[in-house]
């Protein structure tokens, strides 16, 4: 099953050298080229694509219209840039129709892994209007409180970036937006970042500001209260899982952005049930809990999740851990202790009474990774806290 | 206007009881200049005011100019005879006293009739009251007058910023301002000295420049003014502007020239950050693109590279193949079996492809790291600071080079041509100012072009350079449409823009022309053709711009 990639740049050496270096992926890979916006669309329209990479400035059409373009018409489609660009407001700008955003010059391997792990948990979602619906998404919506707290924060006079941190780790809908907009290559960061306090301290608060009040980085429409579903407990037990998994990581002797990537995948692992809540359209015109508004689908949200953070190019340790957190001997990798071990612990204890699927224990996993006694340690935790 | 060195003066300047005190302008040259004459001056000061000269050019320029001395004393050596001739062809109704002095110095011949010697410096007060008595012109008053009116002189001259000078058309110092005479490192005494004085030599070197604007401009009596570097007494590296205007006479002939000296060093630093800051912002607004502009090659470069590195990995384990069977070969048949392994071994390493795409792929690759190359160049040579002097360069290469660092600002708007005269002598200019221009006026071109042409397919900008007799054009042309009829007038003002809050300063073209008329000695001007476009015409000198400034001719 070949994946179908469209290269878009008007630079003919560049599709030229793309093509030649890109040579051996002929098997795996169904390329194909086009040297204007124009022409990408023409492309499209004879056979959508898996993935298009196109660069930003261009002549005519410039990418941001063109991938707007195929996000209207091809939502499905995975939109990367390729852009020399290294202006950051062009960046910024461009996260609205850009799910991942790479730097030329990009190593042939990097670009290969990219769309690699991009689509990889594409197959897992059958429904192709879910893979559209997710394709489609630039946001998680914000709880409408932590929104307000953030602009009361960034609009004050003593606006911290600690405080916009302490502000934002709490947030999925933030989290996630950060981490896309921070890992992606423009940066240019060595290590990919895990936390959403690190990758606002990175930006800064002006860009913050800039990005939240100005470009609208985060959703804060709060859709998901037009639907009667009380959303707050899921909430509550986010922050609860985030906080055992992250407490797991640290006792287990994990650095630090082992121990961030345990907590944000904590806070984010039930993000797919957030984003189906919030896009059933006309649900249940009576409130209802989460657990039976999911009742209505029987898509595994965890797989929704773990396509859109792929998709936005998240670090692949968090990703796996948001994925298989509920069952983690599924990720298929040499099993040892990891941030998936920790969400995974902290998902199956931290209030699991809120949890929107029955999570136990995989008492064979934790043998086999090593980790018994830090489910015990965790669960210890919980009841001191509780 | 003499530095006066009055041995004695009441408090309070003018005053009526002293109308009987007599005043007298005294010349004391080195040899007399003893203690027993200094004892006599001071005793003789009861009923007399001395004003003490010590050169003959002072007395004769104090003789000339002040009508207030009852008398002159002379204490002079060699020559005195000279000098009382001199002073009896300029005023010879005025009373001259010889004072003998030491034997030594007696002058060999008997002094002329109008001309009284003395033996003793005490025989000074009877005689003059005599004489005084005879004119019945009150000196006194009128020195006491002179006196109150350069104490005010002075005390303006002392408190202002800029420094005083007045010299004789001669182009003798006959006054100069403390702060003045400081900042060129000479005593103000020492400029009534000899000529041949080292100090005053050294002080007509330092003010070279400025002595030939005089020289210049005493020709016609004409006021001149220039700005020259000066390095001062203590090392001190300064920027002075120097503004000379002609005195004249009642009957209107130019006596002297007056002057003012002020020390613009931080003015000329303020000018010169500005100018690097607009550098520096430019050369900001630029790195983006310049920062895109190597980072395509550098992506098809390394794409093409990797290309070779495995495709000749799979070429050269094809090789392996190819040689073993050549072995087999040499040694008899080749089994069936091996052809097919060569066969799917050159299927597997893509040969044909490889061999068919290697020589593109190094092309390019060289081509990417040519245009990297060519970028960085360009980026070095605009942002170099550039010098304080004019430079002799092919402004062509210059104007090149900065359409090769802005290339990212119009070529998504526009083709750009280079017209260049390739018979375009060098110039003498400051490329660095030059190419600021250039970038402006490009910059704006790309932006009216993206205005009017939302497809790049007929935007077009056209740069031009040829020569006219000692004069180079430059010609910046674009089918932006044209300037606006009701904006024209005001495109060159500060401050001015059309662009909207943040894109624009409003300062480029206001800097242009600045740059191009201030700093070359040239034109800038355009012309609109209605509906089509506009174009902007340089015009500066070949040879630069006269300058006194201008020190060395090159500085390469």
């Amino acid at each position: 099953m070949s994946i179908d990639v469209l290269f878009v740049d008007d630079d003919q050496k560049i599709l030229d050298g793309l093509r030649r270096t890109l040579r051996p992926l002929r098997y795996e890979w169904n390329i194909r080229f086009a040297s204007s916006g124009d022409a990408g669309l023409r492309l499209l329209e004879e056979a959508p694509a898996d993935i298009v990479v196109a660069d930003m400035r261009m002549p005519g059409m410039n990418g941001t219209e063109f991938l707007d373009a195929v996000a209207r018409r091809w939502p499905a489609t995975a939109r990367l840039a390729l852009s020399g660009d290294t202006d950051r407001d062009a960046v910024s700008c461009s996260t609205a129709v850009t799910h991942q955003f790479l730097s030329k010059p990009c190593d042939i391997e990097m670009l290969r892994n990219s769309v690699a792990r991009t689509i990889r948990f594409r197959r897992r979602i059958d429904d192709p209007d879910l893979v559209a619906l997710i394709g489609s998404l630039d946001n998680i919506p914000c709880l409408p409180e932590i929104y307000v707290a953030l602009t009361d924060e960034i609009n004050s006079p003593h606006c911290s970036i600690a405080g916009v941190g302490r502000i934002v780790e709490q947030d999925m809908g933030m989290t996630a937006k950060l981490l896309q907009l921070v890992n992606s290559s423009y940066f240019g960061l060595p290590n990919k970042v895990t936390s959403a306090s690190t990758a606002a301290a990175f930006l800064g608060t002006e860009t913050l500001k800039a990005l939240v009040l100005g470009l609208h980085l985060f959703d804060n429409t709060g859709t998901t209260s037009d639907c009667h579903i009380d959303l707050s407990a899921t909430w509550a037990r986010s922050l609860a899982v985030a906080g055992a998994a992250s407490y797991a990581a640290r006792i287990a002797g994990m650095d630090e952005p082992g121990i961030s990537a345990a907590y944000s995948a904590g806070l984010l692992h039930e993000m797919g049930a957030v984003i189906l809540l919030a896009n059933l359209g006309d649900c249940a015109a009576q409130p209802t809990t989460p657990a039976e508004a999911l009742g209505l689908t029987t898509i595994q949200h965890t797989d929704v999740a773990a396509y859109l953070l792929s998709l936005w190019g998240l670090p692949e340790n968090l990703v796996d851990a948001v994925a298989f957190h509920a069952q983690p001997a599924k990720a298929g990798r040499s099993a040892r202790l990891n941030v998936l071990t920790c969400a995974h612990i902290g998902a199956a204890l931290a209030m699991s009474e809120a949890a929107l699927l029955p999570i136990e224990l995989d008492t064979n996993y934790l043998e086999q990774v090593g980790a018994c006694e830090l489910a015990g340690a965790v669960s210890e935790f919980l009841e001191t806290q509780a | 206007m003499i530095m006066q060195d009055s041995v004695q003066r009441q408090p309070g300047g003018f005053d009526s009881a002293a109308s009987r005190t007599r005043v007298v302008l005294a010349l004391i040259e080195d040899d007399f200049d003893s203690q027993a004459l200094n004892e006599a001056i001071k005793l003789a000061s009861h009923t007399t005011r001395f004003t003490i000269t010590r050169s003959r050019p002072e007395f004769l320029e104090a003789v000339s100019s002040y009508q207030f001395y009852d008398a002159g004393l002379l204490c002079a050596g060699k020559g005195s005879s000279e000098l009382i001739h001199h002073v009896w062809s300029v005023r010879p109704e005025f009373p001259i006293f010889r004072f003998l002095g030491l034997e030594s110095t007696r002058p060999a011949a008997a002094a002329p009739e109008h001309v009284v010697d003395l033996e003793r410096i005490e025989d000074l007060a009877p005689l003059l009251d005599n004489r005084v008595r005879a004119s019945g012109i009150d000196h006194a008053l009128l020195h006491a007058a002179f006196h109150a009116s350069e104490d005010l002189f002075h005390q303006i001259a002392a408190n202002i910023d800029d420094m005083l000078w007045v010299r004789t058309i001669e182009g003798r110092y006959i006054y100069m301002s403390v702060a003045m005479a400081k900042i060129f490192g000479v005593e103000v005494e020492t400029l009534f000295s000899d000529a041949r004085n080292p100090q005053l030599k050294a002080l007509h070197e330092q003010r070279r420049t400025a002595d030939k604007l005089f020289a210049d401009a005493i020709g016609n009596g004409e006021p001149f003014t220039a700005d020259y570097p000066f390095v001062a007494f203590n090392g001190v590296r300064k920027t002075l502007r120097e503004k000379g205007f002609p005195i004249r006479d009642a009957d209107g002939v130019v006596r002297r020239y007056a002057g003012t000296v002020r020390d613009i060093t931080e003015e000329t630093k303020m000018a010169q950050d500005l100018q690097l800051h607009s550098k520096l912002q430019s050369i900001g607004q630029l790195a983006a693109g310049i920062a895109h502009e190597i980072n395509t090659p550098a992506q098809y470069t390394g794409d093409n590279l990797r290309f070779l590195e495995t495709g000749l990995d799979d070429v050269v384990s094809y090789l392996r193949v190819v040689d073993q069977a050549l072995a087999n070969a040499a040694s008899g048949d080749i089994p069936a079996e091996q052809v097919e392994a060569l066969r799917a071994s050159r299927e597997a390493a893509d040969v044909d492809y490889v061999m068919e795409e290697i020589p593109r792929a190094i092309s390019e690759g060289l081509d990417g790291v040519a245009r990297i190359t060519t970028i960085v160049g360009a980026m070095k040579e605009f942002s170099h600071p550039g010098s304080k002097l004019q430079e002799t360069v092919s402004l062509n290469r210059t104007i090149e080079s900065t359409t090769v660092v802005s290339r990212n600002e119009w070529k998504y708007n526009a083709d750009l041509d280079l017209e260049f005269d390739p018979e375009l002598p060098p110039v003498r200019c400051y490329p660095q100012m030059i190419s600021q221009v250039v970038l402006n006026l490009i910059v704006n071109a790309a932006h009216a072009i993206s205005e009017r042409h939302r497809d790049n397919s007929t935007g077009r900008i056209v740069v031009r350079t040829q020569r006219d007799g000692d004069h180079v054009i430059v010609r910046i042309g674009d089918n932006g449409g044209g300037i606006p009829a009701e904006i024209r007038a005001r495109v060159f003002d500060p401050f001015f823009t059309t662009k909207e809050v943040g894109k624009g300063t409003g300062q480029g073209l206001a800097m242009a022309r600045t740059t191009i008329i201030d700093g070359h000695g040239g034109t800038i001007d355009f012309e609109v053709e209605e509906n089509v476009g506009t174009e902007f015409t340089i015009r500066i000198p070949i040879n630069g711009i006269n300058s006194e400034t201008q020190e060395s001719d090159d500085e390469h």
